[in-house]
């Protein structure tokens, strides 16, 4: 009987010092603040014969250099803002032939993007982003808006996602001169000698949905119907048109281009080490372009930390209405273009990319989460070839714990 | 024809999902299985939607720029 009491006791003596301890303790709920930095520089090599600039004939020689620096700062209510700055350096063989004057200041040009992007989490899985921005080059200046809605399931299975982009363009040329000033269209050198085109922005509005879901243990699906409208100049101005009675003219475009396309993508995991990655996409829009893409990535494990994964990706397209090549268009069309992006063609993309996760076996303060580095070669039918060289560091920060 | 084939056959894959408890989504929560496309994929894709008169779908397109060049 004492035992018994002694136990009683024992166990009341306890129960009230542990819920002391649960009331007065000093672990409370941590908030994690995080700041990541990502860095990617990209090499992209172009060479072809096909530029619209001089026509659909002549050099597309073409490289650009782009580094982009992103930043993610995480807040303690688990808001994020997401700044993005990049800066493109192109050295173009074709634009020179808009003056054909070779080595002209031309021929090197600059696009500066800065992006923002801020993403508030609410209760019951939904999360509402906002985002704007502004892309500037010497003939470009574009600004972004874009609003977005991501709700998920309470069983994280399946998510639903809405995402509205607008772009407003202006397409004169000088924003990078000495005077800053967006002073006009540029017309090729021997077509200045009338006004071509009397509007020069352009308006881009963007309807992205997404539906995800885990299909199995195994089977993650991802649908991605998208619908597009641009109004304004969709004509780039220092494109040139030969006709086949030998005259000249900038190449003309609808003022309206509608498009639609669905996208699907399937990631499965095969084995314990294998990761197959299956994207395809679908493509039509009022030019009559057809566009179908599809795409896959193998990615194997070596190590858990290291990751090898060659893709390779076929594409076929099927020309718009307005195109035609070099001489072949009849000088009594309405539209009209030699520009061999909206050409009937087949691409192949080959590439290989390697992964390295080296968190898992940091402890210190500075976490680099992955680095890649990845290349490929892209292949268009109708001659055109560029090397794609990237390398990045990802998830660079330091997490700092409050109590 | 083709699209309602499609669609039926989309209906039945999702309608045949499993629901996952936390301990059986090793696989599908691995970083790989993620279905956004990692930063570099991102910059070939931008390249692709220039050269090519289609856009990708869920396409990683965040800034203007003419792609003119």
């Amino acid at each position: 009987m004492k035992r018994n009491w002694f136990l009683i006791g024992s166990l009341a003596f306890f129960s009230f010092f542990a819920q002391a301890q649960k009331a007065d303790s000093i672990f409370k709920k941590q908030q994690i603040k995080k700041n990541e930095i990502d860095f990617l520089y990209s090499h992209y090599i172009q060479d072809g014969n096909n530029s619209a600039v001089t026509g659909g004939i002549g050099t597309e020689s073409l490289t650009v250099i782009a580094p982009q620096l992103s930043v993610l700062h995480t807040f303690k209510n688990g808001n994020s803002l997401r700044t993005k700055l990049g800066v493109d350096i192109i050295s173009s063989a074709s634009t020179d032939n808009i003056d054909f004057v070779i080595s002209s200041a031309s021929k090197h040009d600059t696009r500066t993007h800065l992006d923002l992007l801020f993403t508030s989490h609410f209760k019951n899985n939904i999360a509402v982003s906002g985002g704007s921005g502004f892309s500037i080059e010497s003939d470009y200046f574009s600004i972004p808006l874009s609003l977005g809605v991501l709700i998920g399931e309470k069983n994280n299975m399946r998510t639903y996602g809405v995402d509205l982009q607008v772009y407003f363009d202006d397409l004169r040329w000088g924003r990078l001169s000495s005077s800053f000033e967006p002073e006009k269209l540029i017309y090729p050198v021997e077509l200045r000698n009338k006004e071509w085109f009397t509007n020069y922005t352009r308006s881009s509005y963007n309807l992205k949905l997404s539906f995800t879901q885990i299909i199995n243990k195994r089977n993650r699906l991802g649908v991605y119907p998208e619908l597009s409208y641009q109004s304004g100049l969709l004509s780039t101005p220092y494109n040139r048109v030969y006709f086949n009675d030998l005259s000249l003219r900038v190449e003309n475009l609808p003022m309206e281009r509608l498009k639609a396309l669905i996208g699907l993508k399937l990631n499965s995991f095969v084995g314990g080490r294998t990761i197959f990655k299956n994207a395809i996409d679908y493509y039509v829009d009022n030019f009559s372009v057809q566009g179908l893409g599809l795409e896959n990535e193998t990615a194997v494990k070596l190590t858990p930390q290291f990751i090898i994964a060659p893709s390779f990706r076929i594409y076929f397209q099927r020309r718009s209405r307005y195109f035609a090549p070099y001489q072949e268009h009849q000088i009594n069309e309405e539209f009209y273009t030699s520009d061999y992006d909206l050409s009937t063609m087949s691409t192949q993309k080959g590439g290989i990319a390697l992964r390295y996760s080296p968190a898992a076996q940091q402890s210190g303060k500075l976490i680099v989460s992955q680095i890649e580095i990845s290349y490929s070669y892209y292949s268009r039918s109708n001659g055109l070839d560029a090397h794609i060289i990237s390398c990045g560091f990802f998830g660079i920060g330091a997490v700092r714990k409050s109590q | 024809m083709k699209e309602k084939l499609f669609f039926a056959l989309l209906m039945i894959l999702l309608d045949s999902c499993q629901t996952l408890k936390p301990y059986e989504r090793v696989y599908v929560n691995d970083p790989e299985m993620q279905l956004s496309k990692s930063p570099c994929k991102n910059f070939e894709g931008y390249a692709e939607s220039i050269r090519e008169g289609a856009t990708p779908a869920a396409g990683s397109k965040s800034s203007g720029g003419c792609g003119c060049n």
